[in-house]
């Protein structure tokens, strides 16, 4: 699976850590680790949310390039 | 080639049906409930015998869930979203709750003895103080033993298989 790593940039740029994104997002910071490492699928919803909390669109932080 | 093995799966139709197998859980508890209620009405009594079956379901399915949900992390992840909200914590919730089933035991014990084998009122106020203090000393501190020590061990390996799913992160 593949990482997320416009996820984790986005997270820093904010100047969040796992813990204070999944506080504001309301899961656990397990659940931010998984979706950062592509080991879990998120809701739409839940990317929804995370995409609102960090100001970005889906296509910025879950649209992922074929090779 | 496997006929049976049918490897096209729909989210929503999987998302549903665990949402039934849920369901289903709880009705089973509900059953077995509604069966240990009756069975003491219709016995009149309470007998371990009578009510071993119901008893293995609720202690085995516990017990699978909690081994499970430690294997897994997900205790972890309960015990981080519940104290992210609440005043009290999942600890100090765990051991109030093994000190009220104790006081409840012993309600439930003391009122069993005074109805059951006191001869008058006076007796049946002793004979009610008596089991349910006895019953208190007894009960109060093995569940808030096991309770803590169920916690913490649940909380240790659910801590560890976080530790393992997140380790190859940074």
């Amino acid at each position: 699976m593949m990482k997320n790593l416009k996820l984790k940039v986005a997270r820093v740029e904010h100047d969040l850590s796992q813990a204070e994104l999944a506080k504001k997002v309301d899961v656990t910071r397990q659940t931010i680790g998984l979706i950062e490492q592509g080991k879990y699928n998120p809701s739409l919803q839940l990317c929804i949310s995370i995409c609102k909390t960090l100001n970005k669109t889906l296509d910025d932080l879950f649209w992922q390039e074929e090779d | 080639m496997n006929l049976f093995k049918n490897k096209i799966q729909d989210e929503r139709v999987v998302n549903e049906q665990n949402k039934i197998y849920r369901e289903i859980y709880l009705l089973i508890y509900i059953i077995c409930l509604a069966s240990v209620i009756c069975k003491f009405f219709v016995y009149g009594y309470f007998e371990m015998e009578h009510v071993a079956t119901e008893m293995i379901i609720f202690l085995v399915a516990g017990i699978y869930y909690g081994v499970r949900a430690s294997q897994k992390g997900l205790f972890s992840a309960e015990v981080e979203l519940h104290d992210n909200k609440s005043k009290w914590s999942y600890q100090t919730k765990t051991l109030t709750s093994g000190i009220v089933i104790g006081v409840l035991l012993g309600l439930f014990f003391g009122l069993n003895s005074a109805y059951s084998y006191a001869d008058s009122q006076s007796q049946a106020i002793y004979y009610f103080f008596i089991t349910f203090v006895a019953s208190m000393m007894f009960y109060i501190p093995i569940l808030v033993l096991v309770l803590a020590i169920s916690y913490s061990s649940a909380k240790k390996q659910s801590d560890k298989a976080v530790e393992k799913q997140l380790e190859d992160e940074e």
